[in-house]
């Protein structure tokens, strides 16, 4: 006899082993669901970053734990030039391209979101960059700014402009890193723009244009108010991902030239698998993480009171 | 409808199925008729009973070697083994072994780099190679110098076993020092500057090449080497790199900037193979990978040659054996001792040279007719037999390097001070020598 | 019949007007292609130098064109890298990933969405909170943990750790929330048991979540790098992306084949992406915009 577990049949009351029946049923069902699922969360997620808190308060002989030392990694790093510079690149880095993919996303869906003809077709062009596998990404890239034959100086010189030495110049490295991450995503960012400008009541600027608003007022006291919820989920979805910069410095300058473009990542790799100092790679892991969240949660909140305004 | 387990029960089954197919590719198959596991050195007779060596190597030597006759000769000479050649590469190849050494599986023998015998040796995981080289009467004089040496770690015994021998040489254009009236290359560092600023034009021609982390490395040791310096002291314990002779390397190595010999202004750095071949750099310090690189190069046939590196206050210049390492867990000693041995034979050295453009360890190999009428071959001997000197028994010894290529581009592009650029990357290397 | 000068002005007016609408749609298709062609020049360039000679790739100034066209550097990758084994792997943890990620995360997904429990909001807070976990922080005790399990440089290494995201459970809760409830209750009373309920009616009716999740894990699983580069230690078990860059050194001698070996790894993906591409986009960026 089939049971139904969960509607109220008020022909068959159901007899109290039939719920008990239910219930335990039920319980199975949530387990066998959520199981799975939270098996692997627990084992691959929340263990090893408990473990990677563990860690960094260890020494460490290549993967096992010798000695309780508390804070004296966080201290080594904390006093380490080299973390510092690594820092400072990062957010620079993040920063750029941050501000970079908003900008030039929201640029690219004010201009275009009318447009009907051959709209598909340009939005799966200025989309294509984001769904290249970011390996293939970084190794066109360091093609396309080879000093002498790559393409970026190549057009650059068109324009009148010397050469730049992007790759091998401090100055130049991260912008050159920015501006292969703006190319990347400023399509994921447009078409989220676009998608929050149709959503954008047109009576709302209709209304606007009659009071007499130009094209900046209607831009800056409506649309960009009405596309905060966008803009905070590019921002922090990029944020979160540019904070994480390796695949650029590894594949690229190896972190030069001079350190001028290390990044965290790339230094806890380092000290992970080349240096083998597990528990110092550890610290250096655990104060990104907290850079990361402080950072989110400035983010959204610095969203969020100007929108109470 | 009936309670439908199939799906999961489906799945799980899916699963289990690929969880337990997917083995790695690196296992090697379990030797066939294996019956003396470890020590069967008796090659009997008719007896197919043969055991497993597995070899594994790094990067372009495993293909070559993959691609050779080398592996069958060896099961010829020696009919009890069973070749099993691996490719990884080199980074892959030093944290397997690393991996594996905290209990995992090791291969019988390794090519490996030569700053990798210090690490593994502190973590006790090589096995002693003295009672092998006594056994097979290798004398010291058969190899190049320093070959054996190189590989002793600081507790007296020797852990590997020397394969090939890194150099660096000075490849020059024959061509274009003639059209600018010079009849040799230069012998000594100063020639070596004057030549230099005679034959950079500051646009298109550039007296010496422009090289990029792990080479500029290498070159400016050399230079380190010349001026009687050193990167570390004696027992690796404290970096050198602001002693008076190291920092009179620094700043040679600054003037040939300055002067504009090699190309000061970055966008001009072209990279250093292909800058040799356009002509846009007349010489440059590298190694014998170039002997294969410029032989493919048709356009450059008899424009070009090399000659040992110049000399300063010492004749020395960067280089060190690579090594054969066996680690003390692998489970067939003996063949790859009889792999070592056989690769050290020289007419097998002289094979491995002619495939793939690395030097040889036994001077005897030397002897070889293909190898002897190679003139290009013989500067890279000379190198050697005047002396080379590397890192050695350092811990961190890649961190090191790194620190003192990101050095040299802050000395070259006027950062800082060649005496305040040194003393902070001595800030950095003394830590990294504590380990 | 004389014509009133009003409606002169007027059309005067009117035909500015339109003139003026004219060229600024022109104004904005030209805008649009130069766009177009801005951010899709490297992607040509990249295949362009594939093809060119090597000479050609060293022109300056640089051929547009290739000519003549080359097939010599994907033979040269071919022969310096297994590069079918490479995509194989690629492969293998791309449709396994995606089979892992749609199953267990509709599942999770589904009990989240419409099972009450104690604790239900908390534990998907939970897992909403392992979403912000990056993942430099497990790497290091993953990767001890895979060793423990002698999973090393093994498929099962490389995949595990992603198998279920929390970004999935989140997209699928989702959209399972916006599903009407009406028709699994009906299902129900006809007699049908949880699990047919998820599997007969519900992720039907979720055609468009399931493709757009495993869109999205498709093209993390080839985002992926610093995972697999961990793990896996020889060539023949990494995935594509990891090891045609690690045949990269610092110095590069040959652009052609480094080209050839870029265009190998995106070709697919970027065919799947011109025959699906509103698909793709919709999956990857869900969790913005809802379709």
């Amino acid at each position: 006899m089939r049971l139904p577990l969960s509607v109220d049949l008020s022909t068959t009351p159901p007899t109290k082993a039939a719920k008990v029946n239910r219930h335990r049923r039920e319980r199975w069902f949530i387990v066998a669901t959520l199981g799975p699922a939270l098996l692997f969360l627990l084992v691959y997620v929340f263990y090893p970053t408990l473990d990677s808190f563990v860690l960094s308060f260890f020494q460490t002989r290549l993967y096992s734990k010798v000695e309780f030392v508390g804070l004296q990694h966080y201290l080594s790093v904390l006093s380490d030039r080299i973390f510092w510079q690594a820092l400072f690149n990062t957010l620079y880095y993040a920063g750029g391209t941050v501000i970079g993919t908003v900008v030039f996303g929201l640029a690219l869906a004010l201009m275009f979101e009318r447009t009907q003809l051959g709209s598909t077709l340009f939005r799966a062009g200025v989309f294509m960059p984001y769904v290249i596998p970011y390996a293939a990404h970084t190794l066109l890239w360091y093609w396309l700014f080879d000093p002498r034959y790559g393409l970026i100086n190549i057009a650059l010189e068109w324009f009148g402009i010397n050469p730049v030495p992007w790759l091998q110049s401090r100055a130049w490295v991260i912008p050159a890193f920015i501006l292969m991450s703006v190319w990347k995503r400023m399509g994921f960012a447009m078409v989220i723009f676009i998608a929050g400008l149709r959503a954008i009541d047109d009576d709302l600027l209709e209304a606007a244009i009659v009071d007499g608003a130009g094209w900046w007022q209607r831009l800056w006291h409506i649309i960009l108010p009405l596309l905060k919820p966008m803009t905070l989920f590019v921002a922090v979805i990029n944020l979160i991902q540019t904070l994480q910069l390796f695949m650029e410095p590894f594949v690229m300058t190896k972190g030069g030239p001079s350190y001028s473009s290390v990044s965290i990542v790339y230094l806890i790799y380092q000290q992970g698998f080349r240096s083998i100092n597990v528990g110092r790679s550890s610290a250096m892991a655990v104060i990104l993480f907290i850079l990361i969240m402080v950072l989110t949660l400035l983010l959204m909140r610095s969203f969020r009171t100007s929108e109470v305004q | 409808m009936k309670r439908s387990f199939t799906p999961l029960l489906a799945l799980l089954f899916l699963l289990a199925l690929t969880l337990t197919a997917c083995q790695p590719a690196t296992t090697p198959p379990p030797p066939a008729e294996l019956e003396s596991a470890e020590d069967s050195t008796e090659a009997d007779a008719g007896s197919t009973e043969r055991t497993v060596v597995t070899v594994w190597m790094p990067g372009d030597e495993a293909r070559w070697m993959m691609e050779s006759d080398l592996p069958a000769r060896f099961e010829e000479q020696y009919p009890q083994y069973d070749v099993e050649l691996v490719q990884f590469p080199w980074d892959g190849l030093h944290d397997k072994v690393l991996a594996s050494l905290t209990g995992g599986e090791l291969p019988d023998v390794f090519l490996g780099a030569d700053h990798w015998v210090g690490e593994f040796a502190a973590l006790g995981g090589l096995e002693p190679v003295e009672g092998f080289q006594a056994e097979k009467g290798y004398e010291e004089d058969a190899f190049l110098p320093n070959a054996w040496e190189h590989f002793r770690y600081t507790d007296g015994t020797i852990y590997a076993v020397p394969a090939v021998f890194e150099a660096r040489v000075l490849f020059y254009r024959t061509d274009l020092l003639e059209e600018a009236g010079f009849s040799a290359p230069p012998s000594t560092l100063e020639e070596l500057a004057e030549m230099g600023q005679e034959l950079s034009n500051g646009v298109d021609q550039f007296g010496v090449a422009h090289q990029e982390s792990w080479l500029d490395f290498h070159f400016f040791s050399w230079l380190v080497y010349a001026h009687n310096g050193d990167l570390v002291n004696e027992d690796g314990t404290a970096c050198t790199l602001t002693e008076p002779a190291t920092i009179e390397a620094l700043k040679y190595y600054k003037s040939l900037y300055e002067s504009n010999i090699i190309p000061l202004d970055p966008t001009k750095r072209v990279e250093t193979f292909q800058g040799f071949i356009d002509g846009y750099y007349v010489m440059a310090e590298s190694g014998p990978w170039w002997l294969g690189l410029l032989q493919d190069r048709s356009e450059l046939e008899g424009k070009w040659a090399a000659t040992v590196l110049p000399s300063g206050k010492t004749e020395l210049s960067y280089g060190h054996p690579n090594p054969w390492i066996v680690p003390a867990g692998a489970t067939n000693k003996e063949g790859a001792f009889d792999w070592i041995s056989f690769m050290l034979q020289p007419e097998i050295q002289a094979e491995w040279h002619l495939i793939s453009g690395q030097i040889p360890v036994t001077t005897a190999a030397f002897e070889d007719e293909r190898l002897s009428s190679n003139e290009n071959l013989q500067p890279f001997l000379d190198s050697a037999l005047r002396g080379t000197r590397s890192l050695r028994n350092v811990p961190n010894a890649e961190a090191i390097s790194e620190v003192v290529w990101n050095m040299l581009s802050d000395v070259r592009d006027n950062v800082a001070a060649p005496e305040q650029a040194a003393a902070d990357a001595c800030n950095q290397i003394n830590s990294l020598l504590e380990g | 019949m004389t014509t009133h000068p009003q409606q002169k002005v007027i059309s005067a007016r009117a035909r500015r007007q339109r003139i003026k609408r004219v060229l600024g749609i022109l104004v904005r298709y030209l805008a649009m292609i130069l766009v177009l062609t801005v951010i899709l020049a490297p992607i040509y360039w990249m295949i362009a130098t594939s093809l060119k000679t090597s000479q050609g790739i060293l022109k300056y100034p640089p051929q547009w064109i290739p000519d003549p066209v080359t097939f010599e550097h994907y033979r040269k990758a071919f022969n310096l890298l297994p590069i079918p084994r490479l995509f194989f792997n690629s492969i293998v943890i791309a449709v396994i990933l995606i089979i892992t990620n749609t199953i267990f995360c509709s599942l999770a997904g589904y009990t989240l969405a419409r099972k009450r429990f104690f604790g239900r909001e908390a534990l998907f807070l939970l897992i909403l909170s392992s979403m912000m976990i990056p993942l430099h922080i497990r790497l290091i005790p993953t990767y001890v943990l895979t060793n423990r399990l002698n999973m090393l440089n093994t498929y099962q290494g490389i995949i595990l750790p992603s198998a279920v995201t929390a970004f999935g459970i989140f997209l699928m809760r989702q959209y399972f929330l916006g599903l009407p409830k009406e028709i699994e209750d009906a299902a129900r009373i006809d007699g049908c048991s949880e699990w047919g309920v998820i599997f007969r009616i519900v992720l039907p009716m979720s055609k468009p979540a399931l493709a757009s999740l495993a869109l999205y894990t498709l093209v993390s699983s080839l985002d992926d790098f610093l995972w697999p580069l961990v793990v896996t230690f020889d060539t023949v078990m990494r995935p594509l992306p990891v090891g045609i860059t690690l045949f990269v050194g610092l110095v590069v001698y040959e652009w052609g084949p480094v080209m050839a070996m870029t265009t190998l790894t995106i070709l697919p993906v970027v065919i799947l992406y011109i025959i699906l591409q509103s698909q793709f986009i919709r999956g990857l960026t869900a969790g913005a915009v809802k379709g």
